[in-house]
């Protein structure tokens, strides 16, 4: 019975297919900025007769299939516009359009144009962010950066004070598929979670989908985050370059030949470790020791954009970025010397190729070939004694991911009522989840141990196909299947994971939404802390840790109350299985142990409902999000079986981001946040316990004064909010344009929690002390400058 | 300029590191003092309770044994008798004579204007078929010795084991390291290895009989004996109490680090803290 619907189904399609085909024509091509000739993602292309229309694709193709007459184009991305074009259509044609952002436009035409409406997308749980609004808004220290900003909106948590790490819907930060030009990145985190690694300057597009996945999509539970680096300007050299409390950043792009190739390099340095060197050194010189250190991270991001035809595209990309702290002393006493060094350096490296390429009108194809490698390291070497008689110790710990990739995904546009999504991916990975090595050489003696986790190998396969169909004027549906395959040491994973989004309009300003995915991780994220920290280990599924999987449901509404507002709810149940976490006590420090046996297995479930209200248009645009969520994990050895809240379930967050554009020389930006407090593991009382065995003499040992904690994370930090403000003054100078940034982080200067402890407190009058509760707090009002330069 | 920032950045820094602790209020709702318990009751030892009581994590005073409480053991239901105080001092009462008897023990305390406190748990029944043989002593002079026993298929078992030795026939028994690839022993989180060597225990093995595939049990494991001494196995069958406790205190000694998970401690006192827990044992003689 299956069987026949299921034929009945697919014979409909290829009717719908073939049937379309032959008396229509194609009108298929790129849409691009007229400025730079890059291409613009999810660009509307509409057909104003018939009302049909394309969205164009991440490389900027559309196609568009229409009955063969006079056909009226118009086309429209956020922020840009074109006239109308009319022309006939009598057979198949490439048509290049290219958007201008400065266009002035009659009523008319601005009344039809906007992007795809909120309530006509089948996606749902999905959030785009302009990277102009990015910019404008204020952040910590002035650094830009995407995934900040990303956390202000509904379903989207941040962990603690100012870290960047993301938490989706009760997800783990391991949770989010983040896809730099495509390429996966690890570990997004620089200064310790502070930042990310997403250089601003030289990114295009942010997407990001919580919920409702397609089908093209796998690997990751929770989100994926999309980010599509700039391609480069094909027609002019132009540069950016800034200059903060932090860092300083320069990006360049420009035509290598005109109109046919681009490039674009951009470089970021903090320069944290050059102001506070000379500090270090003459505090050591007064002890009369030689002492140095610091930190400095650094990203550069590098594209080649080279357009061999009408149908051929070849792009390459490459990110590298690291995180080093490190710190020297030297000190002597009569002809004993001691020298002690010490590092920690972290970071990712990517390269991507990529080939376009336009089979038919219809059909879009791109290979990738891609290679992501993240490192971390620990060094610690001390050298002590005296000329000839010298002691050397080293300790390292290393971890880390090596990947290669080879995928191939294809677009088949029939009509414009279907659109097809297919492809195949192979991934090979490295993972060293963490090996430390001792070494020590002496008078007469060396030793050199190593001991840890072994390197593993793992080989993953996935095929993907999604349909998303428009049936009837009203009904849209995204239909698709994911499937993995993911051979590690003897074991082999298999998996199908169905996804489905719909949407139905109630009318022409709202419509309803559901989705449910099905997601597959073969990863895990071992993490001790919560902060971003570079411990965090990526360790595969193996025989004996099973891969994650989950279940999501999501209904939504959305609406179009009035020309440039838009509203969105949406509810969600998502259900976690395999979620792996540290045993208690367990570290990934000060063990020679396998991780596998550090963890526990369990499951976790995460359900709310999400408000988002935007203004998209005008001098005062922004939004507002307020997210009401439960989420939950049950293992069985931790908190004796019984469920117990997430760290970062947050019953109430709220995210406002506001900014104001009276002019092109200044503009306001401001950011509320508010989140419930996290929840920390707290002992609540100290009893004598034993501690040794009772058939153990314990040599006056047997008893320890013990902390009882009563459950897991069942205490919560008081909670948070801040509010930030800033302005950018802008000035049109005659090489190009200047802008000083001024922002304030935490304007009434919010004690909020990054973590508590337990401390005494003595009280000078009485002479006694108290132990209390005590927090700590990272960023009171935090003030920040930058300048910055365009030409 | 390079002067400018870094004055900009000392500013910035001094804001950073200016007011960052503060003392918050801390709901002590859940901490008021209980009676706490370290008992332990055993059909080869005199069985016996340490009770004190606890106090808030915020207190300054340090937690008391308590020396006036009563205690009363009961089995499967019948009451056997009250506890004797014998240290006032460690608040320590022992049961007057050693229970011979496996099944359910029950303990129930009170103590002036604490609540009455209760807490159950069994003695397992006595190991079976437990031997033990030197293999072989190897280059290095370390003993490789294999120990036998019998697990209940019928009941969930758990078992704790120590390698030591004694001069004075296991009256006065020192632990010591042992090494061991048995699959029973690697796969709890106690041990410590080098790649491509033995799992190292410090002195004690923890395990559950979960791990056994069937009612046979053989481990293999080294240890060195010093010249003169007896080398002894002490293997503990205890109650799931016993076990679910001390798997807890070694991961309570082995945490404290800044990036160590918090540890639970295992706790079965009905209104009350501590554990109450069965065990038997026995001392078998590595015959050298």
């Amino acid at each position: 019975m299956k069987e026949k619907k299921l034929i009945s189904l697919t014979s409909m399609l290829l009717l719908l297919i073939i049937g379309f085909s032959q008396t229509n024509s194609t009108v298929s091509g790129y849409v691009l900025d007229s400025a730079t000739g890059e291409a613009l993602i999810g660009a509307y292309v509409y057909e104003l007769n018939s009302n049909k229309a394309a969205t164009t694709n991440v490389y900027g193709f559309y196609s568009l299939t229409l009955p063969s007459d006079s056909i009226k184009l118009f086309t429209s991305y956020i922020g840009y516009s074109s006239q109308p074009v009319s022309f006939n259509l009598v057979q198949d044609i490439s048509r290049t359009f290219d958007l201008d952002s400065s266009l002035e436009l009659s009523e008319a035409v601005i009344e039809s144009s906007q992007s795809e409406p909120i309530q006509n997308r089948t996606q749902m749980s999905s959030l785009e962010l302009d990277m102009r609004k990015v910019k404008s808004l204020p952040v910590l220290l002035g650094e830009t950066d995407v995934l900040k900003t990303l956390q202000l909106l509904p379903g989207i948590q941040s962990g603690t004070e100012g870290a960047s790490g993301i938490y989706v819907r009760g997800g783990g930060p391991d949770q989010n598929l983040m896809l730099l030009d495509g390429v996966p990145i690890y570990n997004a985190s620089h200064l310790f979670g502070f930042f990310s690694v997403f250089n601003a300057d030289a990114i295009r597009d942010v997407k990001l989908i919580k919920g409702g996945f397609p089908a093209r999509y796998g690997g990751r539970l929770s989100s994926v985050i999309d980010v599509r680096m700039k391609e480069g300007n094909l027609y002019e050299t132009h540069g950016e370059a800034s200059v903060g409390i932090v860092a300083a950043k320069l990006s360049i792009e420009g035509p290598i030949k005109k109109e046919k190739s681009s490039f674009l390099f951009s470089a970021r340095r903090t320069y944290i470790d050059a102001l506070t060197r000379p500090l270090i050194n003459a505090s050591a010189k007064q002890s009369g020791e030689s002492a140095t250190g610091g930190y400095y991270f650094y990203d550069l991001n590098g594209k080649i954009n080279y357009i061999i035809s009408n149908k051929d595209r070849l792009f390459l990309s490459g990110y590298f970025g690291n995180d080093r702290a490190f710190a020297k002393y030297s000190s002597s006493f009569g002809d004993q010397t001691e020298n002690m060094k010490t590092k920690l350096e972290w970071g990712n490296a990517i390269v991507a190729a990529r080939w376009n390429h336009v089979f038919s009108p219809k059909l879009f194809s791109n290979t990738t070939l891609t290679y992501s490698k993240y490192k971390f390291l620990t060094a610690f070497d001390i050298e002590s004694g005296s000329e000839g008689m010298m002691e050397e110790i080293g300790l390292r710990y290393d971890s880390g991911i090596d990947d290669y990739s080879i995928k191939t995904d294809f677009e088949f546009i029939p009509n414009p009522d279907l659109n097809l999504k297919f492809g195949l991916s192979f991934v090979n990975h490295k993972f060293t989840p963490g090996v430390s090595r001792i070494e020590a050489e002496g008078v007469g003696e060396s030793i050199s141990l190593s001991f840890g986790s072994n390197e593993i190998r793992a080989n993953e396969l996935n095929a993907y196909t999604e349909a998303d169909w428009k049936l009837g004027d009203r009904f849209k549906v995204n239909l698709g299947v994911h499937s993995s395959n993911f051979f590690v040491e003897s074991e082999s994973y298999f998996s199908i994971q169905p996804r489905i989004s719909s949407r139905y309009l109630l009318n022409k300003k709202s419509s309803i939404k559901a989705s449910y995915a099905n997601m597959t991780q073969f990863l895990h994220l071992l993490s001790n802390s919560t902060i971003g920290l570079p411990t965090d280990l990526w360790v595969p599924v193996t025989e004996k840790i099973k891969p994650q999987t989950s279940d999501q449901l999501a209904l939504g509404y959305a609406v179009t109350p009035t020309k440039g507002y838009q509203i969105s709810v949406e509810g969600y149940y998502k259900w976690m299985n395999n979620l792996i976490e540290y045993k208690d006590g367990a570290s990934f420090q000060g063990s020679a142990e396998d991780w596998q046996d550090k963890v526990e297995v369990g499951k976790g479930w995460s359900y709310g409902a999400e408000f988002l209200l935007e203004k998209t248009k005008g001098d005062f645009t922004g939004w507002i999000g307020y997210t009401l969520s439960w989420t939950n994990r049950e293992f069985e050895n931790i908190n004796f079986g019984d469920p117990f809240p997430y760290r970062f379930d947050r019953r109430h967050d709220i995210g406002v981001a506001l900014t104001y554009e009276p002019s092109d020389r200044i503009d306001y930006g401001l950011v509320f946040v508010y989140g419930t407090g996290n929840a920390v593991t707290l002992p609540v009382a100290k009893y004598n316990g034993a501690f040794v065995p009772p058939t153990i003499s314990g040599g006056g040992f047997e008893f320890q004064e013990l902390e009882y904690i009563t459950e897991r994370n069942g205490y919560r930090t008081p909670s948070y909010h801040r509010l930030d403000l800033g302005v950018n003054f802008h000035k049109e100078v005659s090489w190009g344009k200047r802008t000083w940034s001024l922002g304030f982080y935490n304007i009434y200067s919010r004690q909020n929690p990054f973590f508590l402890f337990f401390d005494q407190e003595y009280n000078e009058s009485e002479q006694t002390s108290e132990n209390v509760l005590k927090q700590i707090s990272l960023f009171p009002i935090i003030p920040s400058i930058s300048y910055a330069v365009k030409f | 300029m390079v002067h400018s920032l870094q004055y900009l950045f000392c500013f910035i820094f001094l804001i950073l590191c200016s007011s960052c602790e503060k003392i918050i209020d801390f709901d002590e709702e859940e901490s008021k003092p209980v009676l706490t318990i370290s008992g332990f009751v055993s059909d080869v030892d005199l069985s016996y309770l340490d009770i004190g009581s606890s106090v808030s994590i915020l207190s300054s005073d340090n937690p008391q044994f308590i020396s006036n409480a009563t205690a009363t053991l009961f089995r499967d239901g019948e009451d056997l008798g009250d506890f004797e105080l014998t240290n006032a001092e460690l608040g320590k009462y022992i049961f007057p004579f050693v229970l011979d008897e496996v099944g359910e023990y029950e303990v129930q305390i009170s103590s002036g204007n604490f609540k009455e406190i209760s807490s159950i748990t069994s003695i397992p029944s006595k190991l079976q078929g437990v031997e033990a043989e030197v293999l072989e002593v190897n280059s290095s002079g370390d003993f490789e010795v294999r120990l036998r026993f019998i697990d209940n298929p019928s009941s969930d078992d758990f078992y704790h084991m120590f390698v030591g030795f004694s001069s004075d026939g296991g009256s006065n028994f020192l632990s010591t390291w042992f090494g061991s690839n048995s699959e029973y022993l690697i796969s709890e989180e106690f041990g410590f290895s080098f790649e491509g060597e033995l799992n190292y225990f410090y002195d004690r093995a923890i395990f559950s009989d979960q791990l056994f595939p069937n009612n046979e049990v053989v481990i293999d494991f080294e240890t060195s004996i010093p010249d003169g001494e007896t080398a002894y196995i002490q293997l503990v069958k205890s109650s799931e109490e016993y076990y679910s406790y001390f798997k807890s205190i070694y991961a309570y000694q082995g945490s404290g680090g800044p990036f160590s998970q918090p540890v639970q401690l295992f706790d079965n006192v009905t209104d009350g803290l501590g554990v109450f827990a069965g065990y038997s044992y026995e001392l078998i003689e590595i015959e050298q």
